[in-house]
């Protein structure tokens, strides 16, 4: 009987959490919908967002595609290498500030958190004259080094934080089993942290492959320039072309679900990981 | 000894890069704009004027910057609160070993991935006043009476911008929460359970301690953008009406590139710089400090 | 042997002339980007790829408009690597790179497409400065054309009207037989505040607010603003701050409001969603604008120390000439600055405003849009303190709009700030 009520208890629970679940995910997909629902309306028909598409018009897509096709390209070319590197520098900063004490450490961690609070906006301009007198304006390279040196802040505050939640006292163990300290970080720690690096792959991989501001100013040429200052001109000062915008959108937010999904095995395969600390 | 002086060494070079790009691409640009910032000038002439602290002492006795700074405060109330914790609760109910959980998550980060022209677009069809979602739900249930002008309304706008803000940047804080709880040592869970703790209880004294990285990092991200938020406003009000949604960022912006006043512009960029270290690092350093007390006992 | 020797000979020789040719090039900088100013930018291009084969025009579109286009030229002359050409603002935008130093006369090219000749007097005064040329003007919209729903008037036998009771009346009409009288959108209220400006000031007096010579607490400015909220603000339709330009739009085509004031490329805009100008839409002056037309106006402007002077030139002799301005102003759905152009590009409704352009260049005035004469940050004040007023028309707003219009008048009267046109 008791085992009984139990189990009307869990039930109960179970589909109080399946409800509030699917309640949100409908809120969350109206958008998504007049969204989806819009790139595939000809122009005639834009004129009533709301109603329902009479025909497929997929033009859309194929006129959003020809105007991108070679930004996504730029933009994946962008971003990952990016992603990676960022992730890694942050990583490097993050390591001696959660596993080590010394004088001025917390110095160092403000000076990097600084980055945190710069209005991007304003200084494209002394950027772009950085960015140039290294030579690697309107280039890969560039803006690799741009979202790397941008990404650091971000990335080293949260894997600093994150490793900070490994005990120091692995550290010692493994370097008294005469692992080097560079080769615990390697070999060790990056491993440890998986949960907390996918998640800073994930948000550096949307802020760069979303980025506009340095892409406009950085690049100028189409081999280089990415995807999103091609999609911004889908909405001009006296024309708009919503239809075309929104297939767009869609097509620049495929390849940000393909790396959510590898990278939420990379969460659950860093659960697992978490075992090791016992 | 010897481990001492590797330790300085490795630990020495690995901090090297990134304090060297900081040195290069943000000290730098910032000192930049500081210098600029006791300087008129347009943005394209060759030539600047010294004029003093005169940007600083015209901004301050402008009527619109403290209309932005309102605004960007109250930002800054919303977004430490509302997404911060409408990530967590999501985070949370999908944790509870749920089926399709890849599916939730995927859906509730989607929209943190789309270009904010886009977003922008979609949510001023979604408060369009004759046709759009929100005055027509209000119509249907028999509140007609209440519709609203959603971002045309100066009493409310900012709210408006502010909810579609939520429904954009709430990915953001459950990636960071979905990691964290993955993170949380599963015996920990079970012991606790195992202990006859209720999930209020769990919460409180396991998971919560446990997602504190996750929720400084939230928390000071949040309070970040709270303070630069400019897209979405940018793009669905440009400010307006009148000044009613006006943010700092929005400001520096038109008064730089449309108003012709970079030295001003350059003033509001360091206010804001100023502004939002002198709010955010002294939480960051504090909370830092207690997440290495837990940790290290 | 004679017969390779001549084979080597023709092969230096044809290096030698491909070499003295010397591909030459010139780069747009531009922000035609969507539908049909896109199509209109590759028309251009492409007729002077024709005039002009050896030399390579490329193009770069910039997106964020005039402001984005600031900022990246900007960013360019201080790597002393500007473009050879951008598209540009007419008036006091373009004075400031020219004050700047930043832009090279064009007096050549100017000559040689007869400058002087083809372009309206208006026009001219607001790219020549001390004598010199320094851009070439491509086309004119007109932003004081009101536009409406045909149907609507049709079916309520609505007249159009010519004075601001007519356009009071009308309004009413609608009202009464519950359709909005008036579309409008945020941001864009100073567009729908210039006929009201003309009217209660003249011609006139609508030129010397732009050269700062008159108070905005002047009677004649608050009857402007008075006008403004009786006759448009009164007749806005529900909601309309929470709609964008294009959205405002779509409510006229769906026949939910009847009137609507932007600039004329709202034509392009209904003509997409399937509207024939003449059935479904047609035009009118806005009430006080009979002989008067306002105009808003894209030119191109060469920076200086841009590298291959020639390309730069071909690039703006096509701008300039009858077949580059035929070929833009056909698809951009705006009329040809050059006077000399054949108006049997134009469609129906294009073919009425160039002939009202003719009349009105005749016997009234072409007026500028005032962000061509107005110092900028008075001009993005005026956007916003009529926005105020539009937000709430009482005459406590008005004194207070007026005050902080006048306020900013002063202190740019005191730095100097503001340009007399008609010196110009």
């Amino acid at each position: 009987m008791a085992k009984g009520d139990f189990n009307a208890v869990r039930v109960l629970k179970r589909v109080l959490i399946y409800t509030a679940l699917v309640l949100a995910a409908v809120l969350f997909m109206i958008p998504l919908v007049v969204l989806v629902m819009t790139s595939i309306k000809g122009p005639r028909e834009i004129v009533n967002i709301f109603a329902l598409p009479e025909t497929m018009y997929w033009q859309n897509y194929v006129s959003a595609f020809e105007r991108m096709g070679r930004g996504i390209w730029n933009s994946v070319c962008i971003t990952v290498p990016a992603v990676v590197i960022s992730t890694l520098v942050g990583a490097f900063g993050a390591y001696p500030l959660a596993q080590f004490r010394f004088r001025g450490d917390s110095t160092i961690f403000m000076v990097l958190l600084a980055g945190l609070f710069i209005p991007s906006q304003i200084v494209l301009i002394p950027l772009f004259q950085i960015i140039r007198a290294l030579g690697v304006y309107d280039s890969y390279v560039g803006m690799w080094i741009v979202h790397t040196a941008y990404g650091i802040p971000i990335c080293t505050f949260y894997l600093r934080n994150f490793f900070a939640t490994i005990p120091r006292s692995l550290m010692e163990a493994a370097l008294l089993d005469g692992c080097s300290v560079a080769g615990y970080f390697f070999k060790i720690l990056l491993r440890l942290g998986k949960p907390g690096l996918a998640a800073v792959f994930i948000l550096q991989a949307r802020a760069i492959w979303n980025d506009l501001l340095y892409g406009n100013t950085l690049t100028r040429s189409d081999a280089v320039r990415p995807m999103t200052v091609e999609l911004a001109t889908f909405v001009s000062q006296t024309d708009v072309q919503y239809g075309q915008l929104m297939a767009a959108t869609v097509i620049s937010i495929l390849p940000m679900i393909v790396m959510f999904f590898v990278f939420r095995r990379e969460f659950i395969s860093g659960m697992l990981g978490g075992a090791v600390k016992s | 000894m010897r481990l001492e002086t590797e330790k300085k060494l490795t630990f020495g070079a690995f901090l090297l890069i990134p304090l060297v790009c900081i040195l290069v691409f943000m000290v730098y640009p910032i000192g930049k704009s500081i210098v600029l910032s006791f300087h008129r000038w347009d943005g394209i002439s060759p030539e600047t004027t010294y004029v003093g602290l005169r940007n600083y002492s015209r901004l301050f006795a402008d009527v619109r910057f403290w209309t932005a700074v309102s605004n960007n405060a109250r930002w800054l109330a919303f977004s430490l609160a509302l997404p911060t914790a409408l990530g967590l609760a999501l985070a949370l109910l999908i944790d509870q070993k749920i089926k399709g959980e890849s599916l939730f998550q995927t859906l509730f980060f989607i929209p943190y991935t789309i270009t904010p022209v886009a977003v922008a677009s979609v949510w001023r069809w979604l408060y369009e006043p004759r046709n759009g979602l929100f005055n027509k739900f209000l119509q249907l249930i028999g509140l007609a009476k209440y519709r609203q002008i959603w971002i045309g309304d100066p009493s409310i706008a900012t709210y408006s911008i502010m909810f579609s803000s939520l429904w954009w940047t709430t990915g953001f804080a459950l990636v960071l929460y979905i990691s964290g709880l993955r993170n949380i040592p599963q015996e920990l869970l079970e012991s606790a359970t195992v202990d006859g703790a209720r999930f209020s209880q769990r919460f409180r004294f396991v998971m919560l301690p446990q997602l504190l990285p996750s929720t400084i990092v939230v928390l000071a991200m949040s309070g970040i953008s709270a303070l630069r938020v400019f897209d979405l406003i940018y793009s669905l009000t440009g400010g307006g009406p009148g000044y009613a949604t006006e943010v700092l960022a929005t400001m520096m912006f038109d008064v730089s590139f449309n108003r012709f006043e970079q030295g001003m512009g350059s003033a509001i960029a360091v206010t804001l710089f100023v502004l939002s270290a002198v709010i955010i690092l002294p939480y960051v350093y504090h909370t830092s400090k207690n997440l290495e007390d837990i940790t290290n006992g | 042997m004679k017969r390779r020797m001549t084979l080597v000979l023709i092969s230096v020789l044809l290096v030698l002339l491909i070499a003295g040719m010397s591909v030459s090039g010139a780069e747009l900088w531009h922000y035609w980007l969507s539908g049909g100013e896109r199509e209109a930018l590759d028309a251009f291009l492409s007729t002077a790829r024709e005039q002009y084969p050896d030399v390579e025009f490329t193009e770069r579109g910039i997106s964020g408009a005039s402001t984005e286009m600031r900022r990246q030229l900007g960013a360019a002359f201080l790597a002393n690597d500007p473009p050879n050409v951008y598209q540009s603002a007419i008036g006091y935008d373009l004075k400031s790179y020219v004050d700047a130093g930043r832009l090279a006369p064009i007096d050549d090219v100017w000559e040689a497409i007869n400058g002087e000749e083809v372009f309206s007097e208006g026009l001219k005064s607001m790219v020549k400065f001390d004598g010199h040329a320094y851009a070439i003007p491509l086309n004119t919209h007109i932003v004081s054309h009101i536009f409406y729903n045909k149907h609507i008037f049709d079916q309520y036998e609505l007249d159009i009207p010519t004075t601001w009771d007519e356009f009071k009346a009308v309004s009413e009409a609608l009202r009464a037989n519950g359709i909005e009288p008036f579309a409008a959108a945020s941001g864009w209220e100073t567009y729908n505040f210039y006929a009201p400006l003309v009217s209660s000031l003249g011609p006139e007096g609508y030129l010397a607010l732009g050269n700062g010579q008159v108070s905005f607490t002047d009677p004649k400015v608050k009857e402007a603003f008075r006008i403004y909220g009786d006759a448009f603000v009164s007749a806005y339709m529900f909601g309309w701050s929470g709609y964008g330009w294009a959205e405002a739009a779509n409510e006229v085509i769906n026949g939910n409001a009847a009137m609507y004031l932007n600039g004329d490329w709202v034509v392009a805009y209904f003509e997409s969603a399937g509207w024939v100008p003449g059935e479904d839409f047609w035009f009118f002056p806005a009430p006080g604008t009979q002989d008067v037309m306002i105009m808003q106006v894209d030119a191109l402007a060469a920076p200086a120390g841009a590298a291959d002077p020639e390309g730069t030139a071909a690039l703006l002799t096509v701008a300039g000439g009858v077949s580059g301005q035929s070929a833009f102003n056909a698809k951009k759905g705006s009329v040809a600055a050059n006077l000399n152009t054949p108006p049997d590009i134009y469609n129906t409704l294009l073919k009425a405003t160039y002939d009202r352009v003719q009349q009105v260049s005749a016997e009234g005035t072409m007026l500028p849009n005032m962000l061509f004469m107005l110092p900028p940050s008075l001009y993005q004040e005026l956007g916003r303190q009529v926005s105020t007023f539009a937000m709430d028309p009482t005459e406590q707003t008005l004194e207070q709009v007026t005050k902080t219009l006048e306020n900013m008048r002063q202190d740019l009267l005191e730095e100097g700030a503001f340009v007399n046109w008609n010196a110009m």
